[in-house]
């Protein structure tokens, strides 16, 4: 084996503990830059998927869901209230100026008990009309949604018969969705048709159904708006808030600007720990290298007079720092990964934020930067000390103590 | 080979008088002599290890010239002044130093892998073992330099310094750490070398030692001088 190389191996394993500790600061290194890239990018992701899967500029809901249960809460946690707009303010609002599409979205929230499997948010859709879900569907399920059929988010368990059951009656999966990073994925999505069956199922089968006095087959639960070029979205949601009462006119955007906000401290607390993580080690590296070099300056001295040269001392020392910085960054990286999944689960459900995993390009992208950025700090800050040390002759002689 | 300096200085920063610098070694001409032992002897700090370091071309001198073999060995690049002093040079440095992380036998060994050479791992071993023997340390062959002691490290230095079968030995103060038996057993191993044709050049303080160099220099003040006291025996 090369000089440098077996030389750079023996002095690695001879001082075993100052290997480990080093390796392992280069390990919370690329840790952190994976796991905190990570974040960033997921939250990042969530919240532009967060954005297409809305797809309207105004979201119309009754306004005593305000409060509990808003589209906030229906897109991201899928808790809702079951509440209703009546078909009479439901053919006021569709007659407002500057509406390009509209359609009709009715919410049911799954009760716990015996009639059904799980308790999921269900919403049903017109898929006529749609602009919103559809587009998100097809890209799992090309099919048309018939009647009785189920399509689930990513999140649901599916049985494997692919049945579920909801008050008494029972449904098939035709197609799972793909991932949004939000509540959306919690949720169930049906036509029309089915969910105003499964309302009139329950409204049979619960003692106080919350459907009396209403005409199931004309409420909705949300009207869902693209206004017409031209037109501005504030005014439409204005005018509809003004004229009828009893519902709630919401801009998408203004929705998506207060999860945003919410984002925004959350990446900017990651961001920071990343740059502080990465100045401290560059800090402890500088020291830790000065330290290192001037206590093997006697070695490196003793070497010079049996024949090494400025050039292998220097890739003795650059050996060695990159089996370090190599080994620690992969190390980080792998206890990285597992982490990445706890951070997912606890975002989502603790903080209720969208939040959607990057893809396996961007995953490997990410792993890549992690890994030679904290093998660039390492090996930069080492060049810093070996190349004053190499360059310097006196302090390569051997000096009496 | 044949070692010659000519007007070499060296001046090291240091606060002195008028001056921001000193000479530790000043206007100094010397030839180094194949077949020969040449001592030099002197006061501590008087300049001794600056001048064999820039013999050996570790250390650059200020102004002078230093040739090895008719070559400049100051204008020479690191590289092959490096290769140089890993074949031809067999260097005894004045501290203990060894490479901690190497065995005593790997110590030895150590000079003849930095480059590609024709020896093959067993010569190079066997050549090892019969240097430690001569020394009286091949029992320590797979101990570590931190279980030696002083003396032990000492003639584990002398016999790596020897390994490459080197044509010019410079040794500072080797015999400064050893007893009587193992001081016989060096200065022996150095009258062998020069017997040898070898160029030995040996920094002392000890009797014994000088009693054994065809001609001892003086350091004094950082100026080198044939001792007249010693040479006229
Ligand atoms: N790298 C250096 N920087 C500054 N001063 C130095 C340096 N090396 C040596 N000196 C100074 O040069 C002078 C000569 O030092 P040198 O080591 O050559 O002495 P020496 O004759 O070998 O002494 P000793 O017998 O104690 O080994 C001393 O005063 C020393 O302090
Ligand atoms: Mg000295």
């Amino acid at each position: 084996m090369n000089f440098a190389v077996s030389t750079a191996h023996r002095n690695l394993r001879y001082r075993l503990t100052r290997t480990v500790a080093l390796a392992s600061l280069i390990m919370v290194l690329s840790f952190t830059l994976f796991s905190g890239g990570y974040v960033l990018i997921s939250l990042k992701q969530g919240l532009e998927s967060y954005g297409t899967r809305l797809g309207a500029d105004v979201i119309v809901v009754p306004s005593s869901s305000a409060g509990h249960g808003t589209v906030d809460d229906i897109l991201l946690q899928g808790i809702t209230g079951n509440y209703y707009i009546s078909s009479k303010d439901i053919d006021k609002v569709l007659s407002t100026r500057g509406i390009e599409k509209a359609t009709k979205q009715f919410y049911l929230t799954s009760a716990k008990a015996s009639c059904c499997s799980l308790r999921v948010q269900i919403i049903g859709f017109d898929p006529e009309t749609d602009f919103s879900i559809m587009p998100w569907v097809k890209k799992s399920y090309s099919d048309v949604i018939r009647d009785g059929d189920l399509v689930v988010g990513s999140r649901l368990n599916v049985p494997e018969n692919r049945k579920i059951s909801f008050y008494g009656k029972t449904y098939t999966v035709v197609a799972q969705l793909l991932e949004t990073g939000t509540g959306l994925d919690n949720a169930v999505y049906t036509n029309m048709n089915t969910i105003r069956q499964m309302a009139r199922d329950a409204s049979n089968l619960l003692e106080r159904a919350p459907f009396k006095g209403l005409d199931i087959d004309k409420a909705a639960s949300a009207i869902l708006i693209k206004v017409k070029d031209g037109h501005s979205v504030q005014d439409v949601a204005d005018d509809i808030n003004i004229h009828i009462t009893k519902i709630k006119a919401t801009s998408s955007r203004s929705m998506i600007h207060n999860i945003a906000s919410g984002l925004r401290s959350i990446s900017s607390i990651t961001g920071v720990l990343i740059l502080a993580v990465w100045f401290f080690a560059l800090v402890i590296l500088v020291i830790v290298f000065t330290m290192l070099s001037n206590e093997r300056k006697r070695e490196f001295a003793l070497l010079r007079t049996i024949g090494v040269s400025r050039k292998i001392l220097v890739s003795i020392m650059a050996y060695e720092t990159a089996i370090i910085a190599i080994a620690g960054s992969l190390l980080g990286i792998i206890v990285a990964l597992p982490v990445t999944f706890i951070i997912k689960v606890s975002i989502q459900d603790a903080l209720s934020l969208p939040f959607l995993t990057p893809g396996l390009v961007t995953m490997l992208l990410l792993g890549v930067f992690a890994f030679v950025l904290s093998v660039l700090t390492c090996m930069i800050t080492s060049s810093i000390s070996a190349g004053r040390l190499s360059k310097n002759e006196t302090s390569l002689l051997l000096r009496e103590e | 080979m044949r070692i010659s300096a000519r007007k070499i200085e060296r001046t090291f920063f240091r606060k002195t008088g008028q001056a921001n610098f000193f000479y530790a070694v000043k206007e100094t001409d010397f030839t180094l002599l194949e077949g020969n032992i040449t001592g030099i002897i002197g006061r501590s700090g008087s300049g001794k290890t600056t001048f064999i370091n820039m013999l050996c071309g570790l250390l650059r001198p200020t102004s002078g010239s230093i040739e090895v073999d008719g070559v400049d060995f100051i204008t020479l690049d690191d590289d092959s002044a490096s290769l140089l002093r890993n074949r031809k040079f067999g260097i005894i440095p004045q501290s203990q130093t060894p490479i901690q992380s190497f065995s005593v036998i790997e110590n030895v060994m150590a000079p003849a892998f930095i480059y590609k050479s024709d020896l093959s791992r067993e010569e190079v071993y066997n050549r090892a073992i019969s240097l430690l023997s001569r020394l009286g340390i091949e029992s320590l062959e797979d101990e570590y330099p931190s279980q030696l002691s002083g003396g032990e490290l000492r003639r584990m230095a002398i016999a790596r310094a020897l390994i490459n079968d080197p044509e010019v030995i410079i040794a500072d103060e080797p015999t400064s750490d050893l007893d009587d038996k193992s001081t016989d057993a060096v200065l022996n191993l150095m009258r062998e070398l020069a017997g040898e044709g070898k160029s030995v050049l040996i920094v002392t303080h000890d009797r014994d030692a000088e009693k054994i160099c065809d001609v001892i220099y003086k350091m004094d003040g950082g100026v080198l001088k044939k001792d007249t006291e010693t040479a006229s025996k």
